[in-house]
């Protein structure tokens, strides 16, 4: 049996009428002016290339051979390059916030979240390992861009980033560079604010133990687990604080949207309640509003089962690695349209003068990041 | 078919090459039948359309600018068109008889097609996603933003619709 698809489409074949003479031979109205003009241009330009070929092919490839040169060397002479052979640390603060482990060589060795937003975008085991082994300024873009796929960046409200280096200036700015760069690329104002701290107070910004050298920060960073709900003591008040508030928020969402309908199906349903219709769907539980939902079929992005507490550590672990899945395919899809816009690069001189502004109104960049982390 | 090959086609239409305006007639006449069904909700008005969103596209194929969205240049003149014929005729809206349609009408036999199937257990903006998404392979978050709604409620909606058409069709 031919599916409905290919029904439908058979089905409108037969009724649908050939194109007619009518149709056929109606006049397109004529050519704008402009259109001959441009015609005429491309026609000149193409005797042109015809006419010196040779001399062209040569101009464009000495050309090409320039900007390539300048494209590998500059970066090169242009970059602060990371001080070698001592170990370093980095944190990055969006909302999501994660820590950077990275060797003498400049190369991120591990990579931990700081807290539940990072836990989304290290989740995922191929996700996390794409970013060890590269130059600690490469991984902390592919960070920052993974964050914002998942609207933690948000291009149009210049979303500020805060980077913490432990103890290596050069480390910080090259990095710092970096995002500040792409973010510029974006078309977005956000700053990058930069700090180096040494040991103290770096692990206390950090919530780690305090090292005293490099090497010992190293090993902390490399016992810990990548993510931050797997190092949670408490893990049952965790579970409802990281997953089952999401939810409630969410399957809220997806009730308010489908609200015509859910009441609509309920009178059906239970047309006893329709004269306390409003109070009768206050009094449903979580599951009796995802049974509702179900039944109607309407999708939510998270699977039912999520909505019961775990009862042992292995399973914590496991719901939490499915609510993570969930929640990147849900966020990804909703803040997709905002990442693909396109906008215009932000250019150098407009970038300083919001720069100017920030340090005039705050006193530094350090101060404006407290203000707005504290909002 | 492409929105880049929807394009060449009309950019060689509106350049007076009949053979592409045949070519585009061929490759866009489901989707736009489809589409302007889901307002006119009958065959002959849908026919009229048809001939003048075709007539229409013929004539100002000049005026569509090369590079922008083909597809969505066909719909917005199938949709005013759509619009325009329903402001001229009057409409008779009979809730007996829908309601009669909705619960005495018998098993599917194969006499009744998919299109009169859709138009029947499914709302106006079910029929017009599921066109778009089959008819002109639209994603969802193309649909969302031809709509004007969320791509969650698109996703939602087509699912829904599919699994009524399905039901009512009998497939697995």
């Amino acid at each position: 049996m031919k599916s409905w698809k290919k029904r439908w489409k058979l089905e409108l074949d037969e009724k649908i009428p050939k194109l007619s003479s009518i149709e056929k031979e109606t006049p397109t109205e004529s050519l704008k002016p402009e259109i001959s003009q441009k015609t005429s241009f491309f026609s000149r330009f193409s005797k042109w290339i015809r006419a010196y070929k040779k001399q062209f092919i040569a101009c464009l490839a000495s050309s090409m051979a320039v900007v390539l040169t300048l494209c590998i060397v500059l970066p090169h002479l242009l970059t602060p390059t990371t001080e070698k052979n001592t170990p370093s640390a980095l944190m990055i603060e969006i909302n999501p916030k994660a820590l950077f482990s990275v060797d003498k060589d400049g190369k991120v060795t591990k990579i931990i979240a700081s807290n539940a937003d990072a836990d989304l975008i290290l989740a995922d085991e191929q996700r996390a390992n794409e970013m060890l082994g590269k130059k600690v300024e490469d991984s902390a873009k592919i960070f920052v861009d993974c964050a914002a796929k998942l609207g933690f960046v948000d291009f149009s409200k210049n979303t500020p980033i805060r980077l913490t280096g432990y103890d290596n200036v050069n480390m910080t700015s090259a990095v710092a560079n970096e995002i500040q760069n792409y973010l510029l690329e974006k078309g977005t104002l956000a700053v990058v604010v930069k700090e180096t701290l040494q040991s103290v107070a770096f692990c206390e910004r950090a919530g780690l133990p305090t090292s005293a050298t490099a090497e010992t920060l190293t090993q902390t960073l490399a016992s810990q687990t990548r993510l931050y709900s797997n190092r949670l003591e408490n893990w049952q008040t965790a579970y409802e604080e990281i997953v089952l508030q999401k939810i409630t928020r969410n399957v809220a969402e997806v009730w308010e949207e489908n609200i015509a309908d859910i009441k609509e199906r309920l009178g059906q349903m239970y047309p006893e309640c329709l004269p306390a219709l409003d109070w009768f769907i206050a009094s449903l539980s979580m599951e009796q509003m995802l049974d509702i939902l179900q039944s109607m079929e309407i999708q939510t992005p998270f699977s039912t089962t999520l909505i019961q507490l775990p009862q042992t550590v292995e399973a914590y672990t496991q719901k939490l690695q499915l609510f993570f899945e969930e929640e990147y395919i849900s966020r990804t899809e909703k803040y997709r349209i905002a990442y693909e816009t396109k906008r215009e690069k932000i250019s150098e001189a407009e970038y300083q003068t919001y720069l100017n502004e920030l340090i005039t109104e705050y006193g530094s960049l350090s101060l404006y990041w407290e203000a707005v982390k504290n909002n | 078919m492409s929105k880049t090959a929807i394009d060449k086609l009309l950019v060689k239409t509106a350049q007076g090459d009949i053979a592409s305006f045949e070519q585009l007639y061929e490759c866009t006449k489901r989707g736009v039948f489809a589409f302007l069904y889901t307002y006119l909700h009958n065959y002959a008005d849908t026919e009229d359309a048809m001939q003048t969103v075709y007539l229409k596209v013929k004539t100002y194929a000049p005026s569509y600018r090369k590079g922008t969205n083909g597809r969505a240049w066909l719909l917005e003149i199938a949709k005013n068109q759509a619009l325009n014929q329903i402001k001229k005729r009057k409409r008779e809206i009979r809730l007996d008889d829908l309601g009669a349609l909705s619960f005495t009408q018998p098993e599917f036999s194969g006499g009744e097609g998919v299109t009169e199937v859709m138009q029947r257990i499914l709302s106006q903006e079910e029929q017009q996603i599921v066109t778009l998404h089959v008819l002109w392979n639209y994603k969802h978050r193309e649909i969302a933003e031809t709509l004007g709604c969320p791509v969650g409620t698109v996703t939602s909606k087509y699912k829904r619709a599919v699994a009524k058409l399905k039901k009512e069709l009998k497939e697995e």
